[in-house]
């Protein structure tokens, strides 16, 4: 389900945001807190929707919340 | 747990209830010669099956198949679709993400179960055997609760069982 050429900096966005719990970024993202674990740990890749709604709860662009190395 | 973990986890009791009753079933109603020392195994015994207990006994079969396994099924759909006052998302696309792939799984295994069904026929009894017709809905109904059960263990190895929830 994951792949790992994508990672992401929800973890360390979470913490600059006073310490967000997953519980928080998931009612923000719309999605459940297993999720938002499964993609902290690079488990899960989240759709474009997904995606965006996630950064925009962090106020960042989608680029600065994930990474592509590939 | 979210509510796809608990549904796959009454699926997989369920179906497993209900696998195993035409199993206690049988032995309590088929006294096996072979592993029972108090009675006389040179009298022949009747070869009674599932079959037949259905047959001799009516009542309870259509309890124990239909009805418990129905209510069994309202009464996990009751607890896990309460209404919850947690704003989180109950469901989301990794949750749909898993069911879809757990259902083509599903559909790919559960092609094998009329092959096995007949190759069991075929070498239980003999090529030129008949069997009754009402078998035939039977091995449907058995098919589709298989079906239940390995959906839900797809389901379940998926999420990695539960037990570590996501952490």
């Amino acid at each position: 389900m994951g792949n790992n050429e994508i990672t992401n900096q929800i973890r360390r966005l979470r913490f600059d945001n006073n310490e967000m719990s997953q519980q928080d970024l998931a009612q923000k993202a719309g999605c459940t807190r297993q999720t938002i674990i499964a993609i902290e740990q690079g488990k899960y890749n989240p759709s474009l929707a997904l995606a965006f709604k996630i950064a925009r709860a962090f106020g960042k662009k989608i680029e600065e919340v994930f990474l592509c190395n590939g | 747990m979210n509510k796809t973990q608990k549904g796959a986890w009454c699926g997989v009791l369920m179906s497993v209830f209900i696998l195993l009753i035409p199993v206690i079933r049988m032995n309590i109603a088929v006294p096996i010669p072979s592993m029972r020392t108090d009675i006389d195994s040179t009298i022949p015994v009747e070869r009674t099956n599932i079959w037949g207990t259905i047959k001799t006994d009516p009542l309870l079969s259509n309890l124990f198949f239909i009805i418990i396994p129905v209510v069994l099924l309202l009464l996990a759909f009751f607890f896990i679709n309460r209404k919850r006052n947690n704003a989180e998302a109950e469901i989301d696309e990794r949750d749909r993400f898993i069911a879809r792939r757990a259902l083509i799984a599903t559909f790919v295994s559960i092609c094998v179960i009329p092959i096995v069904a007949c190759a069991v026929a075929i070498f239980a009894l003999e090529p030129q055997a008949t069997i009754q017709i009402r078998i035939f809905p039977l091995i449907l109904y058995f098919t589709y609760i298989i079906f239940i059960l390995i959906f839900s263990v797809a389901i379940l190895v998926q999420y990695g069982w539960g037990g570590k929830d996501g952490k």
